[in-house]
This record gives C-alpha cells, sequence and structure tokens, in this order.
C-alpha cells in the first residue's frame, strides 16, 4: 500500500513534469494536446493516490537521499490526503479545459510549462517531509503561480495584479520561515515528522509565537482577511484556467500550511488559538461575501466569494481547535473532517465556476454582469454546468456546499459542550456570522447566476454569444463531482474519517455515519441529516407537483408574450434589474461599512431636463486598501526616501561602507 | 385502524396540501371582519387555485425553461420539508430523521433561491425587484434563526424536530425556561417576516413597489401562478407548524399511528393554527407597513431577542 501510494504520487509529479516540457512544444496544437494529457494522466494518479493514502491512513516516508542542503525528503501524510485528492481533480478539470480554452503559440508554450511546474511544486509543498523542502517548494510554486498570472502581460492590470500577488506572498513567505525557524531551532531538527514528536517540549511563548507567524504567514496565501487584497487583483487578469488554479488550489495551499502547524506540528494549542483563528475566518467569510456582492465584474466577484469560503474552512478548524483544547476530542475531529471536506467542496466548485467564467468571457468579450444576460438560451450545457456549481456554493440541499455548511454548523451547536461561558457564546457568534454569511452567499449567487444566465442579453456582445466548439468536458466533470461529493456524503465521510483518525488519533467513523446513510455530528441523538435521502426525497417528491402540474395543464393553452414594460414606449433589455440594482437593498442596509461614494449627473435638475443623459456612478470604499495598505505604503516609501543619502553612487563611499562593516563585525567577535 | 407508518407519513404530506390554503382563507376572512368588511369566502384561496389552473398560461417571450420549472421545484421542496418535521405525529416517522431544523433551513432556503431565479428570469423589472428584495430581507432572518437553533439546541440537547417537541412537551421546566420564551418570541418575529405579513409586506397589495414577495411572480400566470399560491401557503403552513408543534404548543399530536388520533391531531392542529393566525390579523390591523429599509431594525429587535436567549441561558446556568 505504502509503496503503490508514493508511486502515484511521484508518477503524477513526473508526469507534470513532462508535461511542462511537452508544454514547451505548444505552439502547435498536437504538443498542446499531448501536454493536456500528461497533465490530466499526472491528476488522476494524484486523485488515486490522495483516495489511496487517506483510506491507508498512515504516514509515509520517501528519502531521496541528502545530496541537498538539510535533505530533501518527501512524507506522505493523511493530513495533506484531501489536498493532493482535490490537486488531482483540479489538474485533470484543468487539462480537460485547457485544449479547447488556448490557442497554440509562443505565451501559450511558457503558459503550460510554467502551470505544469506550479503543480509539480504544490504537489511537493503537500508532501513536504522536511522544512527545506516544504520552503523551497513553498517558494517555488509561489513563484511559478506569479508567472501563471503573468500570461497576458502586455495587457494592462495584469502586471500590477501579478506584482501584488508575489508581494503579499513574499510577506507571507517571511513569516512562513520565521515560524519555520522558531520551530527548527527550539527542536534541533528540520525534519518535520521529528519536530511533531518534540514540539511538545517547547516553550509556551516560543510555540505561540510559531502559531501566530505561521497564521499570519500562511494567512496571506490562503486570501484571509486582512491579507486577501492580491486575490480579487489578480484573479480577474490571469487566464480562466489560471484563475481556477489559483482559487481552486494555491489558497488551499495556506489552509494546509495553517493545518500543518495548528494540527499536526504543534498538536493543537490553548483555546484562545482557536478563537483567533475564528475570529480570523468569521471576519474573513462576512467581509469576502459583503464585497463580493458589490461586484460587478464575474471573476472578481468569485475571487471575493473564495476569501468567503476560506474563512468558513478557517471558523471550522477554529472551532476544532478549541474544541481539542477542551478535550472535546470527537467533536474537534468532526470539525476538523469539516474543514477538510469544504476544502475539497470549495476546490472543486470554484474551479469549475472560474472555467465556466473563461467561457462566458470568450463567447460574450466581457465578464461585467450588467452587460450579459439571457445566457441560459445561448450557451445551454454551460448554464446547466454553471448552475450545479452555483447550487453548490450557494450551500443549497442535496449538493456537497450544503454539507459541509449542515457540519459546520452543527460542530458549532456542541459549543454548550465547553464548560467555559464566555468561550461557548464566542463559537455562537460565530455561527451567527455564518449564518448571515450563509444568507448573504444564497443572495450573492442568486445575483451572480440570475443576471448573467436569465433574463434578456443586456449587450450586443452577450446577444452574440453561441456554444461553439467551448470545452464542456472539465466543467462537466467537476459539476459531477459536486453532485457526487453532495450525494454520496457518506462515502466521502467514511474515507475523511480515516484519514482524520490518523491525525487526531480519534476515530468517529461510528458517531459520524450511523446506518441507513444518515450524519451524526459526532454525538448521538443530538442530530441527523442524510444527504442521500434528502435527495431522493426532492426528486420523488417532485412527482406530486409535476402530476399536478400536467393534470391541470391540458386545460389552459399557452402563449408566448412580451414582457410587462409598465407601458412604457420601448422596453429595452438594459432596462431589466441589474447585477448593481439586485445588491443595492443589501448596500443601503451596510452602509456604514461599503461607505459608497455615488457621483450623480443629470443634463439639468429642472423637472423639464430630467429626460437628458444622466450619469450613475456609485463605488463602494476599499476600506483595507484605503486604512490598512496605504498607510504602511507611505511608511516604507518615507523609509526609503530616508535611506536613499546612504546610496549616492560613489564607489569609494559604498568601499568605505564595506570597511565600516568588517571593522565592527570583527569588533564584536573579537569580544 | 392503525396506518402503516408510510401511510402516517403521507397523511403529513396530505395535511400540508390540502390545508395549507383553508389556513390562508380563515386569515383573510378574519382579517375582512376585523376591518369591518364582509371579506371573500374562506374557501377562496381554493378557488383561486382552481381558476388558475383552467387560465391560460402567457409566458414573457424571452423566458427560459426555469421559468416554469421553477415552481415545481419549490412545490416539491415544501413537500419533502413536510416529511421532516412533527405535522401530526409526536414520534419519527419513516426517514423523518433524514433532515434536522437546519436541513429544514436549508430547503426553504433552496425553494426561495428558485423563485427568486425565476423571477429574474421573467425579464421583468417588478420581478427583478421582487427577487432582490426577498433574497435581501432572508439574508437578514437567518443570523436570528441560527440563534434560536442554538438556544433550544442549548437546552433540549438535540436539534431534530422530532426530540425536541418531545422535550419540550414533556417537561413544563424546559417550557418555562425564559431562554425557550425569548427565542420563541424571536423566532415569532421572523415567522412574520417569513410569512410576509405586515409590518414586512401587506398581502394582496397590488402597488408594485410596496411589494416583496408577490412582485416575483409578476409575470407568472396561469398553472404556474397556481402553483406559486399554492407554495406561499404551503410555506406559511409549514412555518406555523415548526412555530407551534416545536416550540409554542408541542402538544396534541398524535401518539400512535391509529386513524382516529391522527384525525384529532389533523383537527388539533388547525385549531392551533386557526389561533396562530388571529394572532396575526390583529397584528396586521394595528401596525402599519414599514418602509423597505426600516426592515433591518425589524430584524435587529428579533436578533436583539434571540442573543438575550442565549445569554440568560448561560447566565442562569452560571
Amino acid at each position: 500500500m505504502n509503496q503503490a501510494i508514493t508511486d502515484l504520487v511521484l508518477a503524477a509529479g513526473a508526469a507534470w513534469v513532462l508535461a511542462a516540457a511537452v508544454g514547451l512544444g505548444a505552439v502547435r496544437a498536437l504538443w498542446l494536446r499531448a501536454a493536456a494529457l500528461l497533465s490530466g494522466l499526472g491528476g488522476a494518479c494524484a486523485v488515486v493516490g490522495g483516495v489511496l493514502l487517506a483510506v491507508h491512513g498512515h504516514a509515509t516516508n520517501v528519502n531521496l537521499g541528502s545530496s541537498l542542503v538539510g535533505g530533501a525528503s518527501l512524507r506522505f501524510t493523511p493530513l495533506a490526503a484531501a489536498f493532493i485528492v482535490l490537486l488531482g481533480i483540479v489538474a485533470v478539470a484543468i487539462a480537460l479545459y485547457a485544449p479547447r480554452y488556448h490557442v497554440p503559440g509562443r505565451g501559450t508554450a511558457v503558459y503550460l510549462a510554467v502551470y505544469n511546474l506550479a503543480l509539480v511544486a504544490s504537489a511537493i509543498v503537500l508532501a513536504a517531509g522536511s522544512v527545506v523542502t516544504f520552503l523551497v517548494a513553498w517558494e517555488s510554486m509561489a513563484l511559478f503561480s506569479y508567472l501563471v498570472i503573468l500570461r497576458h502581460q502586455e495587457r494592462e492590470e495584469v502586471a500590477r495584479g501579478a506584482f501584488l500577488f508575489l508581494a503579499l506572498s513574499e510577506i507571507g513567505f517571511a513569516l512562513i520561515v520565521a515560524a519555520f525557524a522558531i520551530l527548527a531551532t527550539q527542536t534541533h531538527t528540520l525534519d518535520l515528522a521529528t519536530i511533531a514528536a518534540r514540539a511538545g517540549h517547547i516553550g509556551s511563548g516560543w510555540r505561540t509565537a510559531a502559531f501566530l507567524l505561521a497564521l499570519t504567514g500562511f494567512g496571506f496565501k490562503a486570501g484571509v482577511v486582512p491579507f486577501h487584497i492580491w486575490l480579487p487583483a489578480a484573479h480577474p487578469v490571469a487566464p480562466a484556467d489560471g484563475s481556477a488554479f489559483l482559487s481552486g488550489l494555491v489558497i488551499k495551499l495556506g489552509v494546509y500550511g495553517i493545518a500543518l502547524f495548528s494540527v499536526t506540528l504543534l498538536r493543537g494549542g490553548p483555546a484562545w488559538w482557536g478563537l483567533v483563528m475564528m475570529g480570523l475566518g468569521a471576519l474573513s467569510a462576512v467581509l469576502g461575501i459583503l464585497y463580493a456582492l458589490m461586484e460587478r465584474d464575474l471573476k472578481r466577484f468569485l475571487a471575493y466569494s473564495s476569501i468567503e469560503n476560506i474563512g468558513i474552512v478557517l471558523v471550522a478548524l477554529g472551532a476544532s481547535l478549541t474544541f481539542a483544547a477542551y478535550h472535546q476530542r470527537a467533536i474537534a475531529t468532526f470539525l476538523l473532517i469539516t474543514a477538510l471536506y469544504h476544502v475539497v467542496n470549495h476546490g472543486v466548485y470554484k474551479t469549475l465556476l472560474f472555467l465556466e467564467a473563461g467561457v462566458i468571457e470568450h463567447a460574450t468579450g466581457t465578464r461585467d454582469l450588467d452587460r450579459l444576460g439571457g445566457l441560459i438560451r445561448l450557451l445551454p450545457r454551460t448554464s446547466v454546468i454553471s448552475l450545479i456549481g452555483t447550487l453548490g456554493i450557494a450551500a443549497l440541499p442535496p449538493l456537497n456546499g450544503f454539507v459541509t455548511e449542515w457540519m459546520l454548523f452543527q460542530g458549532l451547536f456542541q459549543g454548550f459542550r465547553i464548560p467555559n461561558h464566555t468561550v461557548g457564546i464566542l463559537i455562537v457568534v460565530a455561527g451567527a456570522v455564518i449564518a448571515l454569511t450563509a444568507g448573504l452567499a444564497l443572495s450573492a449567487f442568486a445575483r451572480a447566476y440570475g443576471i448573467p444566465f436569465l433574463g434578456r442579453p443586456r449587450s450586443e456582445g452577450a446577444a452574440r454569444a453561441r456554444e461553439r466548439g467551448q470545452p464542456i468536458a472539465g466543467p462537466a466533470l467537476l459539476a459531477v463531482t459536486c453532485v457526487f461529493l453532495g450525494v454520496g456524503a457518506p462515502l466521502v465521510l467514511t474515507v475523511l474519517a480515516r484519514a482524520a483518525r490518523a491525525v487526531t488519533g480519534v476515530n468517529i467513523h461510528a458517531e459520524l455515519l450511523v446506518p441507513k446513510l444518515t450524519v451524526i455530528p459526532a454525538h448521538t441523538n443530538f442530530s441527523g441529516f442524510s444527504p442521500t435521502y434528502l435527495a431522493v426525497f426532492i426528486v420523488v417528491v417532485a412527482a406530486v407537483p409535476i402530476l399536478i402540474y400536467l393534470a391541470g395543464r391540458p386545460r389552459a393553452a399557452s402563449r408566448k408574450v412580451p414582457v410587462w414594460d409598465g407601458g412604457i414606449l420601448a422596453f429595452e433589455a438594459r432596462m431589466q434589474y441589474t447585477a448593481t440594482t439586485f445588491a443595492n437593498p443589501v448596500r443601503v442596509t451596510f452602509d456604514p461599512l461599503y461607505r459608497p461614494a455615488i457621483e450623480l449627473q443629470r443634463a439639468s435638475d429642472e423637472p423639464a431636463g430630467r429626460s437628458g443623459p444622466v450619469h450613475y456612478d456609485a463605488r463602494v470604499t476599499p476600506i483595507f486598501e484605503r486604512f490598512l495598505y496605504r498607510p504602511v505604503v507611505r511608511f516604507v516609501e518615507l523609509l526609503a526616501r530616508a535611506a536613499r543619502p546612504i546610496q549616492s553612487g560613489d564607489v569609494n563611499l559604498y568601499l568605505l561602507y564595506v570597511l565600516v562593516v568588517v571593522i565592527v563585525a570583527f569588533a564584536i567577535y573579537a569580544k | 385502524m392503525t396506518l402503516p407508518p408510510w401511510g402516517a407519513q403521507v397523511c403529513q404530506v396530505a395535511a400540508l396540501l390540502l390545508f395549507a390554503p383553508l389556513i390562508s382563507g380563515v386569515i383573510a376572512k378574519a382579517e375582512a371582519r376585523v376591518q369591518s368588511r364582509s371579506g371573500p369566502p374562506v374557501l377562496q384561496p381554493y378557488y383561486d387555485i382552481a381558476k388558475f389552473f383552467a387560465k391560460e398560461s402567457l409566458r414573457p417571450n424571452t423566458a427560459s425553461p426555469f421559468f416554469e420549472l421553477a415552481p415545481l421545484i419549490a412545490f416539491a421542496c415544501y413537500c419533502s420539508i413536510a416529511l421532516l418535521i412533527p405535522v401530526l405525529t409526536s414520534f419519527p416517522l419513516p426517514l423523518g430523521t433524514s433532515g434536522d431544523i437546519l436541513g429544514g433551513a436549508l430547503l426553504f432556503g433552496l425553494a426561495g433561491f428558485v423563485t427568486a431565479l425565476a423571477g429574474v428570469d421573467s425579464g421583468s423589472v417588478y420581478a427583478g425587484l421582487g427577487s432582490s428584495r426577498t433574497q435581501s430581507v432572508a439574508t437578514l432572518v437567518e443570523p436570528t434563526l441560527i440563534f434560536v437553533f442554538f438556544t433550544v439546541a442549548l437546552i433540549t440537547g438535540t436539534d431534530l424536530p422530532y426530540a425536541l417537541n418531545a422535550t419540550l412537551a414533556h417537561s413544563s421546566a424546559e417550557y418555562f425556561r425564559p431562554s425557550h420564551l425569548l427565542a420563541t418570541a424571536a423566532f415569532f418575529m421572523m415567522l412574520v417576516v417569513d410569512t410576509a405579513r405586515v409590518p414586512i409586506e401587506s398581502q394582496g397589495s397590488t402597488l408594485e413597489f410596496g411589494m416583496i414577495d408577490d412582485a416575483r411572480l409578476f409575470e407568472h400566470s396561469g398553472p404556474a401562478m397556481a402553483l406559486f399560491r399554492w407554495n406561499a401557503s404551503m410555506k406559511q403552513f409549514l412555518l406555523y407548524v415548526v412555530f407551534l408543534n416545536v416550540l409554542l404548543v408541542p402538544w396534541g399530536l398524535a401518539g400512535d399511528r391509529d386513524v382516529g388520533a391522527v384525525a384529532v391531531a389533523v383537527g388539533l392542529l388547525l385549531a392551533k393554527m386557526a389561533g396562530l393566525g388571529l394572532v396575526m390579523v390583529v397584528i396586521e390591523s394595528s401596525f402599519a407597513k414599514l418602509r423597505l429599509f426600516r426592515i433591518p431594525d425589524f430584524m435587529g429587535a428579533g436578533f436583539v431577542l434571540s442573543v438575550l436567549a442565549i445569554l440568560v441561558f448561560y447566565l442562569a446556568n452560571g
């Protein structure tokens, strides 16, 4: 078993390296397809390997010799299993999508090479066995992702989005290095398994410092508020499959890092660690979705929604830590499973939605929700696939988002088992924030699906959209996966429970799944639900209204008529409700947060002149950019300006600096 | 005579389908009487549904299949919820534990979601307005509902509707806990919102700009409209069942599957609902409708009640 897992994941890595090499030849269509095929095969290997790893439930070491600094060692741990599966799914879906999305050419060739190398680097991050391996893989992953974003570097805004990604990634990296440095120096080893074994003996101050550094450092990659600002900048400028890769996988690596530190390396900590994580998660969730609701650009909207989902994962992970701190290990394991499950769920439906956003952009020439509409008749297959993804992400039964949302709430409901009442109340508050988030997400996705797909096309570009050679297989595979992860939840949970058992040492399989395919939140008698039965119910029960409808229908004729326009002379498609107006009640309700700047210009304010053109512009204040990042950037600029006199350009002066430094160093070491 | 388990389950759904419009009719009649009108017959909702079924159906020429599918999906959701909650019996029926109170809430969410999409699909400005408003209002209901669920979970140690009913019905100490009463009050405020009553919305209004729920259906007609009307009354019926049988009056349900006991349970349920309907009538007749952007204040009040419910629980057990 060990050997099979190792072989499969190494085969995936090898396939991706090969795909990167073949991709370089993708100036011709055949090479493009060959690279995609290899990439997809690698993904399939990773999926199988990841599932086996979870089922097997034991860590496997692979030592590649110690020729490199610190030794490059790989270690497949059950905690990473869910992430490896997700990596595989994303790779397969993108491989099916890419040949029809990209045009063969030099840009595509380079892009495919760096994309496949990013896959390899991500796999190594997930399989790293030592600190050095992890850090090298992490940095490579960040750099390759940066190049992925730069695919269309000649377009405006691309450089800025990519720079923001890289800059925040590097800040995060510095913090991660510091976190690892603390652990490595305190435990005197670079091997992750040994660190985990010895971390219990580190002083609590060092442990806390490592935890906070890791939470912040990986938070930059995961897109946790307030470290999230690169997501809405980088996602829209990357190609569709690149954005899908960023949101589907790269930000999950941040979550993996946080989980690696808090669960595996430090093995839990005081309750307040969990509460801090829950606080950050709840803040990310609600702010992410509130900003998503105001967004007109489809890909920026999806990026903000990713921030929301990462927040939900962090709440689950934080709650898991909190329960573990109070020795409620069964519930802690249940919540860890929830977090892992949600990571996979979000990876699947967000990849789907980003890939379909690319299809829409190609077909209509725009990503502006207010210029789209009526795509359900023009792009029927895309619309059905997107609907499945939308129902999934909006957490509606019986799809996958619903399962994890239910599990998260059930886990939080168990807060009354914690003796400390303050903690109990804080958990309830987190639950209420997540509930608000869920409600807003429902509204946001009703808007994000309803406006572009339903109604009438709001622009000529949208009206011209046709289904001609669009990539279907990749998104369709993801849609099927969404349904499976929802309806097949008992099976998925069986696998995840085995992986979680290996991580936390608690086997909750018996409490999690009783017979009859029903899921129970770790404590029998508290609650239970069965996504499988619910799905069957809804389908079977739908027979009732269909029969009633059919019985009533023959008597009545059906006629198509123009929509009621209130009696105006020319009702135009752009007069329909738009994404902006749809979100307006929420904007008014949360006005203090958004601080919208509204600019209204009329041709004339005379009652008679009101028929003239009206210019209306409403913008939401980006509070984090303005009040957090801008002061920091100003401060850094100030420092840079203060340091500028040192760099005069005079070589003699520079030699003097060297001399001074050497003398100071001697003076110090002479003691 | 004893019903088979699945027979009792079918009875729950049948009670929902048959009697949901009746409750709407009773409320409309009572409201008219309070306002010194003679009002429509109690059976008017049934006549309306029959009438809409016989009418020809006009579809906007740009509408997609979604336009017609949405009322069917929503209908199926409401029927599924009836399988999960104690409508008539105080013990779980087959598959009755396949979903808890949260699963039921998310099924309501699905029904609302497809209805809102159908409104947007029509391409009508008014229907779009309705969809936007209902989704925004529904957003603000969620936190309060979750607090209420947290409270009942705290008090009873479960969130399965059947188990909740049993715990509250058999222990007056649990029933008269201040947290339970506060949570019930908070749920009542959300009930007013979700059943689209004054002060949130006046039913039967014909003023487009004052509409919230009904505006979504602006373009639907014929059988689709009949289903939507039926859906609205079923939603009200189900929420009343949750409020009455789970929170406020958890008594009077059938203890076994005897036909007589089930029939009595139906009668008692309708009587309880009529009583609750009268309370709604009093509220409808004594308050004015709130401005759209005052609705969050109303929600805020409900939210505070539910927060108090939790705090009181922790303080009382402090």
